[in-house]
């Protein structure tokens, strides 16, 4: 019941929002703006800029809310805009660079395991460590849940060059989680 | 416990976070959409109001040139009447005009003619006219009114006519001016005379002289008093005046009738 009024009350915002409604459109983004501020946090470092994007993206779901036909949910409508607008603003200060392709080695694992869960503010912190390239395509296809050819025709890269960045985003990974599980085991 | 995914782990993480928004940043979302707004309300404005004065300026110049448009569209329904019923008329008008010149020209050019035996002149002077009437005729066969008066006119004169074709053409051309012509040798012949017993002569003498022959030259330009026979020209131009009075009758008609559409049209124009 309680999904069906959030539903209900959702519509209700949203066609309220179309028509320029100021209350409605804060609502909505009250509603979703620690959300989006999050998706926009995994790929720029700085918070405020990470906030400025996401007023970027804001205005232009609020102003494009026509084309917002209702087939998906509105969450994910309004985080795929917001990815696009973290790419967009990292193109535009000219940090999206990608790495030459890579063999990719399919014998070892590409998987990342751990040992046991480990909290958000670390888990950024070593994603933020990555470089550009690999981070986007990582949190892209391990976050979002994006297939490959969606990451390349949104970063303008070739497939291959999307899973070459993946494979060495992983291998990074990896090796800090590593280096982490030494110095934690190191610790007495 | 089994081994745990970093990228299962990230995801779960991730997609539950939420990082509150500094306070500021709805106002800046806020004044975005709203600068967004107000150049597209005011250029819709500005496009409401230039729509408004193009429609008033339209309004305004159907108001005002209603009445004009209306008379315009008589007077026009005026134009293609008139001429449609005294049709010929003009055209008729026109070629007794040219006529006349030409008789004029001829006249003119043909001034130092020798004199020509009397009866000649007489069958003559009827004849050059008789001849541009026939002319005429042959032209305006269509318009039974001035046919009827011409042929009446002609009548007689056709018989002359026929009876001189023989003649030469340049003597029928020549004989209008001998009259004219010896009535100037008369005045001339006075004048000398005048001279002659008077060393000086006014010019109220030559002007009283002039006069007298003009007056009867008139006088026998109407009907040849030797033959007592109407003179042609005299009633060709008879004709042209009752030409003239018909046509212009037809024309304050047509503007009458053109009139009375008019008044209907504008007392009917409010039902």
């Amino acid at each position: 019941m309680k999904v069906i009024t959030l539903h209900k009350n959702l519509d209700k915002l949203l066609e309220k929002a179309r028509d320029n409604n100021r209350k409605a459109q804060q609502q909505l983004y009250e509603m979703y703006s620690p959300k989006m501020l999050s998706v926009c946090r995994q790929y720029i470092k700085e918070i405020s800029l990470a906030e400025e994007v996401m007023v970027g993206g804001f205005f232009k779901a609020f102003t494009a809310l026509d084309s917002f036909k209702g087939s998906g949910s509105f969450e994910g409508w309004l985080r795929r805009i917001m990815v696009r607008e973290s790419i967009s603003w990292l193109r535009k200060e000219r940090k999206l660079h990608f790495e030459p392709e890579e063999a990719i080695d399919h014998t070892t694992q590409h998987a990342v395991y751990m040992d046991s869960p480990l909290e958000v503010e670390y888990l950024q912190r070593i994603i933020d460590d990555l470089p550009e390239g690999y981070k986007m395509v990582f949190v892209m296809y391990a976050v979002e849940g994006y297939k490959h050819s969606e990451i390349a025709e949104a970063l303008g890269i070739s497939e291959s060059t999307s899973k070459s960045q993946l494979f060495k985003a992983r291998k990074l990974l990896q090796r800090q989680l590593n280096e982490q599980n030494k110095t934690s085991y190191g610790t007495p | 416990m089994a081994p745990l995914k970093l990228e299962d782990n990230i995801r779960e993480q991730f997609e539950n976070r939420e990082i509150k928004p500094s306070a500021d940043a709805w106002k800046k979302l806020a004044d975005k959409l709203d600068q967004n707004q107000k150049p597209k309300r005011s250029f819709g404005v500005w496009w409401a109001i230039a729509a408004g004065i193009a429609v008033l300026a339209l309004l305004g110049t159907l108001l005002f040139n209603s009445d004009p448009a209306q008379q315009q569209n008589e007077m026009v329904v005026e134009q293609a009447e008139q001429p449609a019923t005294p049709d010929i008329q003009p055209q008729e008008v026109e070629q007794i005009i040219a006529v006349e010149n030409e008789q004029e020209v001829a006249i003119e050019e043909e001034a130092p003619i020798t004199p020509i035996v009397e009866e000649e002149k007489k069958i003559i002077e009827q004849q050059a006219p008789v001849e541009s009437v026939v002319a005429e005729v042959e032209k305006v066969e269509d318009l039974q009114e001035i046919e009827s008066k011409e042929i009446q006119l002609m009548e007689n004169p056709v018989k002359d006519a026929v009876a001189v074709t023989d003649l030469n053409d340049s003597q029928q051309t020549n004989q209008p001016k001998s009259d004219f012509e010896t009535k100037v040798d008369e005045v001339v012949k006075k004048i000398q005379d005048l001279e002659a017993t008077n060393s000086a002569v006014s010019e109220e003498e030559i002007a009283d002289l002039l006069e007298q022959a003009q007056q009867e030259l008139k006088a026998k330009s109407r009907i040849n008093m030797e033959t007592l026979k109407v003179d042609a020209n005299a009633l060709l131009s008879d004709v042209e005046f009752d030409l003239e009075r018909s046509f212009r009758d037809k024309v304050f008609d047509a503007l009458g009738d053109g009139y009375n559409k008019i008044r209907t049209a504008m007392a009917t124009r409010n039902n």
